[in-house]
């Protein structure tokens, strides 16, 4: 650009000395195009909007979905063209290869841009910054800008129904059956019965009053909330390195899905993992997150399901807090819950110690080996036992 | 939109313009100069035709003899309207060259963006950043039309340096000649920005499609009424923009200084002659010195300046037999590509017709405004016309009804595949329609002689085969899944 500038100069001082109209006419267009265009665009580059349609976006394994990208020209110079090129993550380009869309922005015009993703792998990841390219009509100059907007995208880990994982559908955790009927669970209708005085009016059943023209009530099961509480091992010595990810996205999977399978039952989940959360976590107070631990009281409702599953998205493993650490670090949390259900790759004889110390509490522990069984007995351990073992294969049996 | 159709006219027109303002400007300084203007048509038509040709068909392999006879075509009829004259005929024949081959350096320049891909090279595509290739592909300091830019600059400088030399000698062009001046000026300056605008977005689109980036369709739409914008807004510039206001000039820096040189150095005073010294050559006429006779001296001279004249001769001979040789080397090679580019020729200026007559044909079927009578005469009552049925009986040929039993059957599940033959299609439709019966084979071996036959088929032929298809084709419409034999 140098020697056009030079040249440029080299005109205007001309024109300037020979006069004329068509020397005024060459220097006029060259300052215009040497000088004044390549300044305006580099002005108007830097006034450019880009902004984001959304700051986080939530999805799961399989899901397809576009990012947008809004162009804010301000200025009365259009832009002959306007590159984007989003920093998009491996795990969610569509196609072989990142868009990179090229648009015409006239002057005060909008337009938006979409980036196509699709959601592979389980993760939190984050979009961005922005790389915006805008160029002149005539090949002089460009503007180059990095507009640090960024979005976060989640992607869940894969929620499957329990037979899906080799898993028992009728798996009964949470909310037991209460030898002594003190607490009647609402939620549980058993039957009607005739009305009797005393009776709650909240309880009187209409329909079935209208029905037969006497007063009818309902009768409720009696429960007791057992809460249940997933630990999940992220410890990476606990896996085998031969096949480390498969091995670990299906402890994941398989807390997600437990997880879902509770709440969804109406009954109440936390966890707690050995597990730290990655880089681009979105920041959430309802979290503990301390060193090497992923810890969520155990609650009810679609909220604290989201709460974990978003959790699960964003765990990865590490190598200094081993499970038994996690069991110690969680004994709180442990004493509050009814029903452990341990994620773990094996069930090695060090884990079942561990797990008769809890039984001795009165607690049941249910294991979930995704890698490999150990105890194979233990597999065939009746329903409602206080310690059971489950393997998690799917696709195929674990190796015993 | 196809950008490179426009550019080589964009490159006509401007070279065109060019030369027909330097022209102007030397037909100032001296008449024999002038042209005539007849001459502009050739200047136009000759840019245009050289353009066109180097951007579509002008390869290495083209042989000289194709650009030596393209430039004759021009050349020769101009001979003849100047009157066989062979001076008359020299200074717009060289106008015209000049025309003819700085718009064939454009056209080649628009052919070589067109090959952007063969200089990136095996790169990816997914790793052609054509945002820095597009400026920075020659160099730092070199613009991405380089070839562009300098042809647009010096043409301009060009004429500005006969313009300021007009301006200087106090030529002045007035009336119909300075609204030609300023015309051509406007139409260069429009041309020359339009040019390099179009051939900037061509080679992005070049690029683009490169790195398989995800272009806008309506950008070039835009790109092109924005650079419209930006000529406009340019001509204004041109036309309207103060002039002459520098308070120094040429002029003034010249008298200041002569006036340095004035004061700084004393000359020394010359001897004033008196006036009857004044030198003078006597009329008289002394005699010369008589020339000695020519020695052995003369005549070594005389031989070395004759060998130096044959050794002179012998290497431009030479020189010249070289470049003959070179020429006519690959030149028979070349010549045997003729027929092919006359096929190309041929076969570019057919499908531009057709685009053209395409064109046409879209504006006609624009459909009027609602309440707008179709028919002249008619208003709102227009007659039923029978709707647009795909179904219809074909009133076509044979062909045709052939692609309406495809078209049936393939909605009933026997596709005319890629890979079929009529025959064989035939084949498949016998086994799945027509077990049989005959009327298959004699509808597709009509088929083949109305498609493939020098002769065709005679009328009545052509009516049975017509029924036979018909036939199908009913048969084909009422077929039901379930009654496959039926």
């Amino acid at each position: 650009m140098l020697t056009w500038k030079i040249l440029t100069l080299c005109c205007v001082f001309l024109a300037l000395l020979w006069q004329g109209r068509a020397a005024y006419s060459l220097a006029y267009l060259m300052v215009v195009l040497f000088g004044a265009a390549p300044l305006l665009l580099a002005r108007s580059g830097n006034r450019l909007m880009v902004s984001r349609g959304s700051r986080e976006r939530f999805l799961f394994p399989g899901d397809e979905a576009s990012v947008s990208v809004a162009l804010r020209n301000p200025t009365l110079l259009p832009f002959a063209w306007v590159s984007v090129q989003d920093s998009v993550p491996t795990g969610l380009v569509k196609g072989t290869r990142r868009a990179r869309p090229v648009v015409a922005l006239g002057s005060r015009q909008v337009k938006e841009v979409a980036f196509p993703l699709v959601a592979r792998e389980r993760g939190v990841y984050r979009l961005g910054p922005l790389r915006v390219a805008a160029g002149d009509f005539f090949g002089i100059s460009t503007c180059h800008l990095q507009v640090p907007a960024e979005e976060t995208v989640v992607v869940y880990p894969h929620v499957r129904p329990l037979p899906e994982l080799g898993l028992p559908s009728r798996l009964s955790f949470g909310s037991l059956k209460a030898l002594e009927r003190i607490n009647p669970d609402p939620a549980r209708l058993a039957g009607v019965r005739g009305y009797q005085a005393g009776d709650p009016l909240r309880t009187i059943h209409w329909p079935a009053t209208a029905r037969t023209q006497e007063l009818q009530v309902k009768q409720f099961d009696h429960t007791v909330t057992a809460n249940c509480l997933l630990l999940l091992d992220l410890y990476e010595g606990d896996y085998p390195p031969d096949h480390f990810f498969p091995s670990v996205e299906r402890a994941v999977s398989t807390a997600a899905s437990l997880a879902a399978h509770i709440i969804q039952r109406g009954e109440a989940c936390g966890l707690a993992a050995n597990a730290v959360l990655s880089e681009y976590w979105p920041e959430r107070t309802d979290i503990v997150h301390e060193t090497g631990y992923v810890q969520f009281q155990p609650r009810q409702g679609t909220q604290q399901l989201s709460a974990i599953l978003l959790a699960l998205a964003g765990v990865q493993p590490q190598n200094h807090v081993d499970f038994y650490s996690l069991l110690a670090e969680s004994r709180k949390q442990l004493r509050g819950a009814s029903i452990l259900l341990w994620v773990v790759p094996e069930d090695t004889p060090q884990l079942l110690d561990a797990a008769a110390g809890f039984l001795r509490e009165g607690q049941r522990v249910l294991i979930f080996a995704v890698e490999r069984v150990l105890h194979g007995e233990l597999l065939a351990a009746p329903h409602g036992s206080a310690l059971q073992l489950f393997a998690v294969s799917p696709g195929g049996d674990l190796p015993l | 939109m196809n950008v490179k159709s426009i550019l080589p006219a964009l490159a006509g027109v401007f070279t065109a313009a060019i030369v027909f303002l330097a022209a102007r400007y030397a037909s100032l300084f001296s008449t024999v100069l002038f042209v005539p203007n007849w001459l502009w048509a050739f200047l136009l038509g000759s840019a245009l035709e050289s353009a066109y040709f180097a951007a579509y068909f002008l390869t290495p392999r083209t042989p000289f003899t194709v650009r030596l006879v393209e430039l004759a075509l021009w050349l020769g009829p101009i001979y003849l309207l100047v009157g066989r004259s062979p001076s008359a005929f020299l200074w717009p024949a060289c106008l015209t060259a000049v025309c003819w081959l700085l718009a064939r350096g454009c056209g080649l320049e628009l052919s070589r963006l067109e090959k952007v891909a063969d200089l990136i090279g095996d790169q990816g595509a997914s790793t052609v950043s054509w945002e820095y290739e597009s400026l920075t592909s020659m160099g730092q300091d070199e613009l991405a039309l380089g070839f562009f830019w300098r042809r647009v600059i010096a043409c301009a400088a060009a004429v500005v340096v006969l313009a300021v030399a007009a301006h200087r000698r106090e030529v002045k062009a007035a009336g119909a000649l300075l609204l030609e001046l300023r015309l051509a000026g406007g139409t260069a300056a429009a041309s020359g920005l339009a040019l390099l605008g179009g051939a900037y977005l061509f080679r992005l689109q070049t690029l683009w499609a490169c790195a398989k980036a995800a272009v806008d369709p309506a950008l070039p739409r835009e790109w092109l009424r924005n650079l419209a914008i930006i000529v406009a807004l340019s001509l204004a510039l041109v036309y309207l923009a103060p002039i002459d206001y520098s308070p120094v000039t040429a002029d003034t820096v010249g008298r200041l200084l002569a006036a340095v040189l004035s004061r700084g150095v004393e000359l020394p005073e010359l001897p004033k002659a008196a006036p009857e010294e004044r030198p003078s050559f006597s009329q008289s006429g002394d005699p010369l010195p008589e020339v000695d006779s020519v020695g052995l001296g003369g005549i070594i001279l005389t031989a070395m300046y004759l060998l130096l004249v044959a050794l002179v001769s012998a290497v431009l001979l030479a020189a010249l037999g070289f470049i003959l040789f070179e020429l006519t080397k690959g030149e028979i090679e070349r010549l045997r590509g003729l027929p092919r580019l006359a096929v190309q020729v041929y076969a570019a200026v057919r499908r531009a017709v057709l685009q053209v007559l395409a064109a046409l044909g879209r504006l006609k079927s624009i459909k009027p405004i609602k309440g707008q009578a179709i028919f002249p005469g008619q208003g709102e009552e227009r007659p039923s016309e029978p709707s647009a049925d795909r179904d219809s009986p074909p009133k076509r040929g044979v062909r045709a009804l052939l692609l309406q039993i495809a078209r049936q059957a393939g909605k009933k599940g026997l596709v005319f595949r890629r890979s079929q033959t009529p025959w064989e299609y035939g084949q498949a439709l016998r086994g799945q329609f027509f077990p049989n019966e005959e009327v298959v084979g004699e509808f597709f071996q009509g088929y083949q002689r109305a498609r493939y036959s020098r002769s065709g088929l005679s009328g009545a032929e052509e009516e049975r085969v017509l029924a036979a298809g018909t036939q199908i084709l009913n048969r084909v419409r009422e077929w039901k899944g379930d009654e496959k034999d039926g």
